[in-house]
């Protein structure tokens, strides 16, 4: 921005290039109206000399330094030449003024070696200036305008549609113009499906490896849901509620919103708020609006869940691989069967010492001779100690291992005290799994 | 090769061949319209300055034409400037502006939107304050406005984008 600030490095080392569009007279920017000057300088000069359709006329270099030594000299001539182009007398004469004010301002700023190089004759744009320019005579304050203003509306609320919902929420607070754009109604409708398009991207690439299930899952509301939302815009599919989970439940919220949204077309389409026919709108556009912020809110919410799912399945998943890797050894040392090795060898030792005591060849006491049983009932008495403990001083939930879409490998507790109860076809399939 | 003339705002003339001129839809509708023809096609909201960057923009394009995506055109992406645009679009506001002036006025659908985003990713992600800084906006709401304004749009600051 180097017609922002007077002392930003790059113009000192540089050349001032001005073009006619730079309009901040704020500060060191009033080469515009040198710019404007030289135009009408230039155009004297060659209505007087030759015919200005040489190509290379337009561009004038003007040494600083030369020109502050004759500054005066060329002022006089220009106000002593007789003005025969178009321009009429009382522009020439603003033009002057402009000119030893600019002159005035440049002395002060000492930018004295620099070469500027002026476009010249721009009539598209100097009506514009011309309009500024006026203004800043009459506020003695010269302030800095927003080049945003040269936008048309059409174009604004293009760029906006290349931003994502909040962005736009938050650029409708800076002006009163940026707020009444935001109730431009194709704009929302394109940046939610935009947004929705995105974060659909990111949720697949998020859980391409871990969860096999995301990838044959079909995306709910971008196909089905959103288009529907906010082309047909059936609020009673909106308020079901579209609770991610499971894919039956995913599915049957596909179902409902199609279910709702055949209903509602049929059945009471004229009662809807916003209809494709019945074009809302001008009267409340406020409900519009808040309306597709709602939308918005809800799908991000949605999304959000999605993401915290997937990550806890992640996590989940980590977790297994984990436990399923140390215990690896184990199983194989214990001839995959832990559980019965250690109850069948219990049951020999306690034979074994009910033998022994019978035969009155050991004196033990009785506890002791059954003690070998105890490894029998185990798992039954320290599992749900066990399940106990564990959830209430670490909140480790075993439900989660529980529950029945989730279990793709089992964990600490079903392995320890569930599956080597089970048959050993089904722990043989969980280890060739 | 014909080549068309072309003549700005400030009586510049330049010759281009008529593909790169083509690729500015306006252009191509006005010589469609008016045939063969050596007279230069005045631009009327164009500076020599601007022309001479769209005409830059436009020759690199053509000569390294952009692999076509066929699968939705429709999507808007922030992220997929690529490096030469980005480099074209590395210059001050007022010039960025007039590009998109041009670019509208010319009807050139790329440059249009590479413009566009380069201004869209300025704004993304920047709090109203910045916003009004760094395009230099003049807040013109009372305070209760902004108050009011401020709280309708609450839901922006949520988590996560």
């Amino acid at each position: 921005m180097s017609n922002s600030n007077n002392n930003s490095p790059n113009l000192a080392g540089e050349d001032i290039v001005c073009h006619q569009q730079v309009t901040q007279t704020s500060t060191t920017s009033s080469p515009i109206l040198l710019n404007k000057k030289m135009s009408s300088f230039s155009s004297n000069n060659s209505t007087t000399s030759s015919n200005s359709t040489t190509t290379n006329n337009s561009l004038m270099i003007i040494e600083m330094s030369e020109l502050d030594i004759t500054s005066n000299q060329k002022l006089k001539s220009i106000s002593t030449t007789p003005t025969t182009s178009y321009r009429n007398d009382s522009k020439n004469l603003m033009d002057k003024l402009n000119l030893s004010r600019f002159w005035k301002k440049f002395d002060k700023s000492q930018y004295n070696n620099k070469t500027v190089i002026l476009d010249s004759k721009n009539k598209y744009i100097s009506s514009q200036f011309n309009k500024r320019n006026s203004n800043h005579n009459n506020s003695s304050q010269e302030q800095q305008q927003s080049y945003l203003e040269w936008i048309p509306d059409e174009m604004l609320i293009l760029i906006q549609s290349f931003l994502d919902p909040p962005s736009i929420g938050r650029i409708s607070q800076v002006n009163r113009r940026f707020y009444q754009l935001s109730f431009d109604s194709q704009l929302w409708k394109t940046s939610i499906l935009n947004w929705e398009e995105f974060s659909k991207r990111n949720i697949m690439l998020m859980a391409k490896k871990t969860i096999r299930k995301y990838q044959n899952h079909e995306y709910p509301f971008h196909n089905s849901g959103l288009e529907c939302d906010l082309t047909k815009t059936v609020p009673s599919a909106l308020s079901t509620n579209l609770v991610i989970g499971t894919p039956q439940q995913s599915s049957q919220s596909i179902n409902n919103i199609n279910n709702n949204i055949s209903n509602s077309s049929e059945a009471n389409s004229t009662s809807l708020l916003l209809n494709s026919n019945n074009i809302p709108t001008i009267n409340e556009p406020n409900s519009i609006r808040s309306y597709y912020i709602d939308a918005f809110i809800r799908y991000r919410n949605l999304n959000n869940d999605r993401i915290e799912d997937i990550k806890w399945r992640r996590g989940l998943l980590r977790k297994g691989r984990n436990i399923n890797n140390s215990t690896c050894f184990m199983f194989y040392s214990c001839l995959c069967r832990p559980y019965e090795w250690i109850s069948l060898m219990s049951l020999i030792v306690f034979t074994l010492f009910l033998t022994l005591k019978l035969d009155n060849i050991i004196q033990w006491s009785w506890p002791i001779i059954f003690s070998p049983l105890f490894f029998l009932v185990f798992p039954f008495i320290f599992g749900p100690i066990l399940f106990d403990f564990f959830r209430n001083y670490y909140g480790y939930s075993f439900e989660n291992e529980f529950t029945p879409d989730h279990i793709t490998k089992p964990l600490f507790f079903s392995l320890l005290f569930i599956l080597p109860l089970q048959s050993g076809i089904t722990f043989y399939r969980f280890l060739i799994n | 090769m014909t080549t068309v003339k072309l003549e700005s705002s400030d009586e510049k003339t330049y010759e281009v061949e008529k593909e790169i001129a083509c690729m500015s839809v306006t252009i191509k509708n006005m010589l469609e319209d008016i045939g063969e023809t050596d007279a230069a096609i005045p631009l009327p909201n164009v500076t020599s300055s601007i022309l001479e960057k769209v005409l830059e923009y436009c020759k690199h394009h053509h000569e390294h034409p952009s692999p076509q995506q066929d699968e939705k055109k429709d999507e808007k992406r922030l992220d997929d400037i690529p490096p030469y645009d980005r480099d074209f679009c590395k210059v001050d506001q007022p010039t960025l502006f007039e590009l998109i002036l041009a670019a509208n006025y010319l009807d050139i659908k790329p440059l249009l939107d590479v413009t566009c985003k380069t201004v869209a990713n300025m704004i993304r992600g920047k709090t109203p304050e910045e916003i009004r800084k760094i395009f230099n906006i003049k807040n013109d709401f009372t305070p209760e406005e902004e108050e009011q304004i401020r709280k309708e749009n609450e839901w922006c600051e949520d988590k996560g984008n």
